[in-house]
């Protein structure tokens, strides 16, 4: 059964990338959502057994590998950490198979849509539920190529190849970061499988745990693009709508916390690092929620949401609960895949518009995802008995310890009040500054699919937060003050009063220097682009232009190897070839000579008992070239043989 | 007519494939002498079934005199030592074991390797193709597994290795014809091989006979894709000219090269790490970075033969030909040898584990002896030096 969870989404992926031309398209399409429901199916069996019969299993699928020196197993692992992140990758990529065929229907790359979804959802699964870090960075990198196909599935866009460049270009610091760390814990502790990793810590690693841990969180941090790595994720918006839903929102950029989950028991050995991920998270959560209130992309607005939920997540983390953590992960999937889907079928209503400046007063032609997307956002704000209300008030409960943790958090739920606030309002309920000059399309939401897939998530957005939470955690609230409690409660419920009021009377119109600054530095996403531009990328350019490529590419390599070693290369391998030559004679010649010199070779080597080649005795190498032949080791033979003589 | 010369060739061929295996099972010197010359014989036959071609007479007649002479020398060196022993009973071990050096390179020169390397190329231009794996791999395969009883870790093993890896590397860098830069890169494995042989430990038998199975099926698949090309001049830029007809040839050619290469996803490159690890296993740091500077040239000379499928202009697009085409018999034939070869390394220990199996049985260890101090991972004459 686990395997076959596994198996079924490359089993579709195979399907679609080879029966292009064979099966009609709907077919294909039907096909793939049946094995992803399929793998679904098995993914909720798993999750039953794990969470409510408390069992974990690992299996061994193959020995990859097992020779001297090496041995390496492929081996899945299901406890309640990777079957949770099963069940909601699977229902996630179902929903987004579901909602892909419709929202692709005019696209004539169909296939290779789904295709890519599949295999995503393979390489996600296979992360997910690796039982040591060498799959799991396998799932990883699959994972991150996956991302970078669909980003640049309209590869005919200048701006989607920019994209899928810079996010490969993140995210690649961030894998070598994970690449360093697994090479760092199989040269110290001998395995990386996650159970041996447990309790490892003695006196004398705290550095070596220290530096693993960071350069784990540094791998966390490319790949659910905290602060410093986040550029590439407002960018990858790029790519079609249902695979940001699915990708860069929902599961792929969960991986780094799930990294950060299953390696909990490195990151506790480490305190620095924890109070780093703590701090970072919550930087985070702020910086990317201050962004996210001056944005006019509707999709770029909901990508820094999810960055400053990620950063929520990394906070979770940081103060040690894993599990709350995990709670949030589950339930922003689903709001967030809410909103995303959502904002699909609305940019679909006015001609692909992504600016919520131009779309106005939705309310009447897409109702059904007026309420989706309010609801979403309702539970993105925490309101209370929503989904995301349970795992948020946990975090900021628990974060009272560190207080300025705790404010920044507050803070940052203010400023999601805001910005989701900001959206409903400019794309849903705000009258049009302009008439319309023909009739609006009523009958928008026309697709049963869609639609229901808006519902279903809806109702899930709802009530999904109530289940895990009594599922995942069963955590005590901790001692605070009573007042604290509703306290980010309170200050987004007056955020968004207060932005709705000042909104509808239009009282934002004077501007002052200060606040112009203020926007332009958010809207410019604290010019982290700019910087890493100007200081980074030019300077490198420049230094490899110059120094590498000129100097010693075109400079002393060409001189030497391409102007003279080539050509005495050639003119070698051109006397070999001319030592065969069709003269017998010749052939024969050699032949004897080689033939007697070998044989006197074994004269000399009987006199001396010694090596012919290079022998290198300075050398910290116990021989260079050959073995020697040992005087010992050939007496005995010698003097069996005079015996019998 | 056509039926006797049908029947001849398969009694050919049954023949070869019969000595080759009389050959591998037994352990006395005067019958792998009978069974080395019955292989000459057939060789020579099959080769001279191609008798309208001027290269084929060259080649046989080259290769029947050279192999004469190493057949003197093995006579000789028997001689000698059953002189030096004063008995009749000649046992492969005990004679390699007393360092008698004209025997070793009498199966050198059928191995093919550097020095003794003459006969390869005009033997790989003189047969058809469609032959060639038969006479090329088959014997070759029977001696290396000879080779492998005998504990020989003689230097002469070694300086044959490199000088095979540097005449297979630096022969065929201007070579503008393409059973000849085959040639050239089976001598350069064949070296590879034998400097794995000179090391004599479990893992570097392993690896050895890794090598020998993928290098083998390799070259097997590409010789039949060559057979049904059209290239009437045999160059290398004509091979892929036929772009149209082609097109499964050239990715088949090429991936298989890259795989001859030794570049990662392929298991060419298994075969290469395997015998590369187990010589640093010996700490020969020398013989290693020798290997695989060695392959540089190599690899250059397969990336160039791809070069011209892919990046050069077709010189003429109306050579269009018909009779030599694959059915889809031959296709799906191809394919079963191929997809198995190019994913070995989904799953390696498909191929690890036999192939350690026959090692342990051919060094007569115990195959549960898992300790890696044990004195079957590293070579005891090494280890006794410091």
């Amino acid at each position: 059964m686990y395997l076959l969870t596994m198996s079924a989404p490359m089993m579709s992926f195979m399907l679609t990338l080879t029966h292009k031309e064979k099966i009609k398209t709907t077919t294909m399409q039907t096909l793939a959502c049946s094995m992803i429901f399929f793998s679904w199916m098995n993914s909720s069996i798993m999750l039953y057994e794990c969470m409510m019969n408390d069992t974990h299993c690992q299996t061994k699928i193959w020995n990859w590998m097992k020779t001297e020196h090496m041995e390496c197993k492929i081996s899945l692992h299901m406890d309640l950490l990777s079957s949770s992140m099963l069940f909601m990758v699977t229902s996630m990529s179902l929903f987004v198979h579901m909602y892909s065929t419709e929202y692709m229907k005019n696209d004539p790359h169909k296939h290779r849509f789904m295709s890519y979804l599949s295999l995503f959802t393979f390489f996600m699964l296979l992360m997910m539920s690796s039982n040591n870090y060498i799959l799991l960075l396998m799932g990883w990198e699959g994972v991150g190529i996956c991302s970078y196909l669909l980003m640049n599935f309209w590869y005919t866009r200048m701006q989607a190849n920019k994209s899928g460049m810079k996010a490969i270009m993140m995210n690649r610091m961030g894998d070598i970061a994970l690449l360093m760390s697994t090479m760092m814990m199989m040269n110290k502790f001998g395995s990386t499988k996650f159970e041996n990793l447990t309790h490892m810590i003695n006196n004398k690693m705290q550095t070596i745990m220290n530096t693993i841990s960071m350069l784990l969180l540094m791998g966390a941090m490319g790949k659910s693009s905290l602060m410093g790595l986040h550029v590439w994720l407002p960018d990858a918006m790029e790519g079609p709508t249902p695979m940001s839903a699915l990708m860069h929102a929902a599961t792929m950029v969960t991986a780094g916390i799930f990294l950060l989950m299953r390696s909990s028991s490195i990151l506790e050995e480490s305190k620095m690092s924890l109070t780093i991920t703590a701090w970072m998270g919550a930087t985070t959560a702020f910086f990317a929620a201050t962004m996210g209130t001056s944005q006019n992309d509707m999709k770029r607005m909901m990508a820094y949401s999810t960055c400053s939920q990620l950063g929520y997540m990394a906070l979770a983390m940081g103060i040690s609960k894993y599990s709350i953590s995990l709670l949030h992960l589950m339930n922003h999937a689903f709001f967030k895949s809410l909103l995303f889907l959502g904002a699909g079928i609305t940019m679909h209503t006015i001609k692909n518009e992504q600016d919520i400046r131009k779309l106005s007063s939705l309310m009447k032609q897409t109702p059904m995802t007026y309420m989706g997307l309010m609801t979403a956002s309702l539970t993105m704000t925490g309101t209370p008995f929503l989904t995301a209300y349970f795992s948020k008030d946990q975090m900021m409960e628990n974060s009272y310890k560190n207080s300025m943790l705790y404010w920044l958090a507050t803070i940052t739920a203010a400023l999601t009040a805001l910005y989701s606030t900001r959206l409903m309002y400019f794309s849903f309920t705000k009258k049009p500054q302009y008439t319309h000059t023909q009739k609006p399309h009523t009958t928008s939401e026309k697709d049963i699919l869609m639609n229901s897939m808006i519902m279903m998530l809806t109702l899930m957005s709802i009530s999904t937060g109530y289940m895990t939470y009594t599922m995942l955690t069963q955590q005590q609230h901790p001692l605070i003050t009573q007042k604290l409690i509703l306290t980010p409660l309170m200050c987004s419920m007056t955020t968004s009063m207060l932005m709705t009021t000042l909104y509808t009377n239009n009282n934002l119109h004077n501007k002052t220097t200060l606040t112009t600054l203020w926007k332009n530095f958010n809207s410019n996403a604290w010019n982290f682009n700019t910087f890493y531009n100007n200081m980074i990328g030019e300077k490198m350019l420049t230094l490899a232009h110059y120094q590498t490529y000129k100097h010693s590419d075109k400079g002393i390599l060409e001189k030497i190897i391409n102007n003279n070693l080539t050509n005495i290369m050639m003119h070698n391998s051109q006397n070999i070839s001319k030592f065969q030559s069709t003269k017998m004679t010749q052939h024969l010649l050699t032949m004897i000579l080689f033939y007697s010199s070998f044989t006197m070779h074994i004269k000399s080597q009987k006199l001396n008992n010694s090596v012919l080649f290079w022998k290198n005795t300075g050398c910290s190498f116990k021989s260079c070239l050959g073995q020697t032949m040992k005087h010992n080791s050939l007496m005995p033979q010698f003097a069996k043989l005079k015996i019998v003589k | 007519m056509e039926n006797k010369e049908n029947l001849m060739y398969k009694i050919m061929t049954t023949s070869l494939i019969m000595t080759s295996m009389l050959m591998t099972t037994f352990k006395n010197w005067m019958i792998l002498y009978i069974t080395m010359e019955l292989l000459t014989m057939t060789t020579l036959l099959l080769m001279s079934l191609n008798s309208k071609n001027a290269q084929s007479k060259e080649g046989s007649m080259k290769y029947l005199m050279l192999s004469a002479i190493s057949s003197t020398m093995l006579i000789t060196g028997m001689l000698l030592t059953s002189y030096q022993h004063n008995s009749q009973n000649m046992m492969l071990k005990t004679l390699l074991s007393s360092n008698n050096n004209m025997m070793l390179t009498m199966i050198l020169f059928k191995l093919g390797s550097a020095p003794f390397h003459i006969w390869v190329t005009d033997m790989y231009e003189a047969t058809k193709t469609m032959n060639l794996p038969l006479i090329i791999l088959i014997p070759k395969m029977a001696i290396i597994s000879t080779l492998m009883t005998f504990e020989t870790s003689n230097n002469i093993l070694l300086m044959s290795g490199i000088l095979s890896t540097t005449m297979g590397a630096m022969g065929a860098m201007n070579q503008k014809k393409m059973k000849r830069l085959l040639a050239y890169s089976s001598i350069n494995n064949m070296g590879i091989m034998i400097m794995g042989l000179h090391m004599y430990t479990l893992p570097s038998m392993q690896a050895i006979m890794m090598h020998m199975m993928i290098y083998t099926t390799t070259l097997t698949i590409m010789l039949m894709t060559l057979h049904h090309t059209y290239y009437k001049k045999q160059l290398t830029s004509e091979t892929f000219q036929n772009d149209k007809s082609n097109h499964t040839h050239k990715i088949i050619i090429s991936t298989l090269l890259l795989s001859l290469s030794g570049l990662p996803p392929f298991p060419g490159f298994l075969s290469k790490w395997l015998i590369m690890s187990s010589t640093m296993k010996q700490q020969l740091m020398l013989t290693s970075t020798w290997m695989l500077m060695t392959n540089i040239p190599s690899t250059a000379y397969y990336l160039y033969t791809m070069m011209y499928s892919y990046f050069k202009t077709i010189m003429s697009t109306t050579k269009t030909m018909t009779e030599n085409n694959m059915n889809n018999n031959n296709k799906y034939k191809m394919a079963i040898l191929t997809f198995p070869i190019l994913s070995t390394l989904i799953h390696p220990q498909l191929m690890l584990m036999p192939t350690w199996t026959v090692s342990t049985k051919m060094m007569n260890v115990p195959s549960n002896n898992k300790s890696p101090n044990n004195k079957i991972y590293i070579n005891t004459h090494t280890q006794s030096k410091n």
